[in-house]
This record gives C-alpha cells, sequence and structure tokens, in this order.
C-alpha cells in the first residue's frame, strides 16, 4: 500500500458525524433498572471469579486436610502412650499384690 | 438547567433529572462505545451500563471534573471490559467450535460500518476501524476519543488518568501502528 492511501485511510474520520443512540434509548434504559437485569460485565461479582473460588476450594481442603493428618498423628502418640502406660501399671499391680501374705495364704490353701 | 442543579437533582433521586441526564448525554456515551467496541447492539448495552453506574454513583461523584468526563470515563472503561471479556471467550472458541458447526464465524466480527461517515468515507473507514480495533487499549481509547468524539488532549488525559503528554505519547504511537497495521493489510490484500 502507499503513502498516499494511508493517509487517505488514516484521514477517514476527518469528516464524521457523532452516531445517534438508538429510538426510545431512555425506556429501554428505564426497563431494564426496572428488571434490575445487570449484565456480568456491569458488576463483576468478584466471589464468583473461577480463580476465587477454586483458591477457596483448595484452601477449604487444605484445612481440612491438615487438621484431619494432625488429628490422626495426636490419636496414634495418645494410643501409643495409653498401651504402654496399662502394661506398666498392670505389671506394677500385680508385682505389688504378690506380697509375703499372699504367697502364704495360697500356699496354706494348698 | 445548569450542570450543578442537574448534579444535586440526580443525587436527591429526581427521576426527570435523570431523563435530562440521559438524554443530554446518550449520543456522546453511545458513540464512544460504538467506536471501541464496533458493534451498534453491544454500544447500546455498554451505553445502558454507563448510565446505570452513572446513576447508582452519582452520590460519590465531587464534581472535581465535567460530567461529560466523568461519562467518557465509564463508557471507556465499560467498553474495554466488554473487549477484554470477548477476548477471554475467543481463547476458548475452539471448545465451542466442538459443539457448533458455525466454528470461526461465531466471533469473527463482520465488518464496522460507523453510521456517521460519509458515503464516499465508507471503504476506507472500514479499514482504518479494523485497524483501530487490533491497537492496545489505551491507545485505542485515545485515538477513538480525539477522532470520534472529537475530545483535546487535556479532556483525555482527565478522562485516562493520565497526563497531556502520555495522550501525545499514546496518539503518536497509535498513529505509527494504525501506518504499520494498514501497510502490512495493504500488502497482504495484494499477496
Amino acid at each position: 500500500m502507499d503513502n498516499n492511501k494511508t493517509e487517505e485511510i488514516l484521514n477517514s474520520l476527518v469528516v464524521l458525524q457523532r452516531a445517534s443512540a438508538p429510538d426510545f434509548f431512555y425506556t429501554r434504559l428505564r426497563a431494564k433498572m426496572e428488571k434490575g437485569i445487570v449484565s456480568p460485565a456491569q458488576q463483576p461479582v468478584w466471589y464468583l471469579r473461577p480463580a476465587f473460588v477454586l483458591a477457596t476450594l483448595f484452601a477449604i481442603v487444605a484445612v481440612n486436610a491438615m487438621v484431619f493428618l494432625k488429628n490422626n498423628t495426636i490419636q496414634k502418640n495418645t494410643a501409643a502412650v495409653d498401651y504402654t502406660d496399662v502394661i506398666q501399671q498392670t505389671v506394677a499391680s500385680d508385682f505389688s499384690q504378690a506380697d509375703n501374705n499372699l504367697v502364704y495364704d495360697l500356699t496354706m490353701s494348698r | 438547567m445548569q450542570e450543578q442543579e442537574l448534579i444535586q437533582q440526580l443525587k436527591q433521586g429526581s427521576e426527570a433529572a435523570f431523563k435530562t441526564f440521559v438524554e443530554t448525554h446518550q449520543d456522546r456515551v453511545f458513540n464512544t462505545a460504538l467506536g471501541i467496541v464496533q458493534n451498534a447492539a453491544d454500544a447500546e448495552d455498554v451505553a445502558q451500563e454507563v448510565f446505570i453506574q452513572a446513576f447508582r454513583s452519582i452520590g460519590s461523584f465531587k464534581g472535581e471534573s465535567k460530567l461529560s468526563t466523568w461519562l467518557y470515563r465509564i463508557a471507556t472503561t465499560r467498553s474495554l471490559d466488554l473487549l477484554r471479556s470477548k477476548k477471554s471467550k475467543k481463547r476458548f472458541g475452539f471448545l465451542q467450535r466442538l459443539f457448533n458447526d458455525q466454528g470461526d464465524l461465531l466471533y469473527d466480527p463482520p465488518e464496522f460500518h460507523h453510521p456517521g461517515i460519509a458515503l464516499e468515507q465508507k471503504e476506507n473507514a472500514a479499514k482504518l476501524f479494523k485497524a483501530i480495533a487490533k491497537l492496545p487499549e489505551n491507545q485505542k481509547a485515545a485515538f477513538t476519543l480525539h477522532k470520534l468524539e472529537g475530545v483535546n488532549y487535556q479532556e483525555i488525559s482527565e478522562i485516562l488518568d493520565t497526563t497531556v503528554s502520555s495522550v501525545e505519547m499514546l496518539m503518536y504511537r497509535a498513529k505509527l501502528n494504525l501506518r504499520k497495521i494498514l501497510e502490512a493489510d495493504g500488502s497482504n490484500n495484494k499477496d
């Protein structure tokens, strides 16, 4: 394309009349306002944006997973400690009961 | 009615004032949106949204700029938002093509003819609008406001919230880019 043609195209808007809004623009606008029709572009609902929804879901899942794993670990540790304690207590009580009188009583009863 | 008086009445929720406000500025807003989105139906939607937003937020309008400047700013932002949303839909166009036989035609806009262009300039103007559509957002907004609405650089700087020298630079780059695009399109058409 030669320079003259390019310039001609660039200057094609020099004589331009302003476009008029369509007829009954105000009537349609009032109708839209009364119906409460709001396009997504007009009021961006930020909390429905995919990025926000995904991030929220991820956060919820992550928190749940962390709580679940933490609880599991605590339960395991608690269970292990309790078991050891029970054995120790049982053995201790058995030995504490095995005093001289008990042995004597057992011998006498035979 | 004076602008300050109109603003006062709009803030009080006067319906008559709102009608006057819309009728005074509707062509300005529609023409700005039309220049940017290059589609009459979309431009009407944008213009309606501009007035709805203006109606809702007139309470926060401090009167530091003219009403027209404020409306230009909303119209430009809304129009660019619409283009952005269309662009993001276009990115996923290949998925829609799987379900739609029309395929490529779905988002390829037809040649745009501005209703205010003289008949003998229609062809050239259509080429220019096609090139304008390819400009970066700020250049597109500045060029459209200046060429279609005759807004001066000072007001464009207020609309785009920048300095006059930045607007001058935007216009310079816009013209440079348009020339490149037109020359590239011209050589492509020859091939």
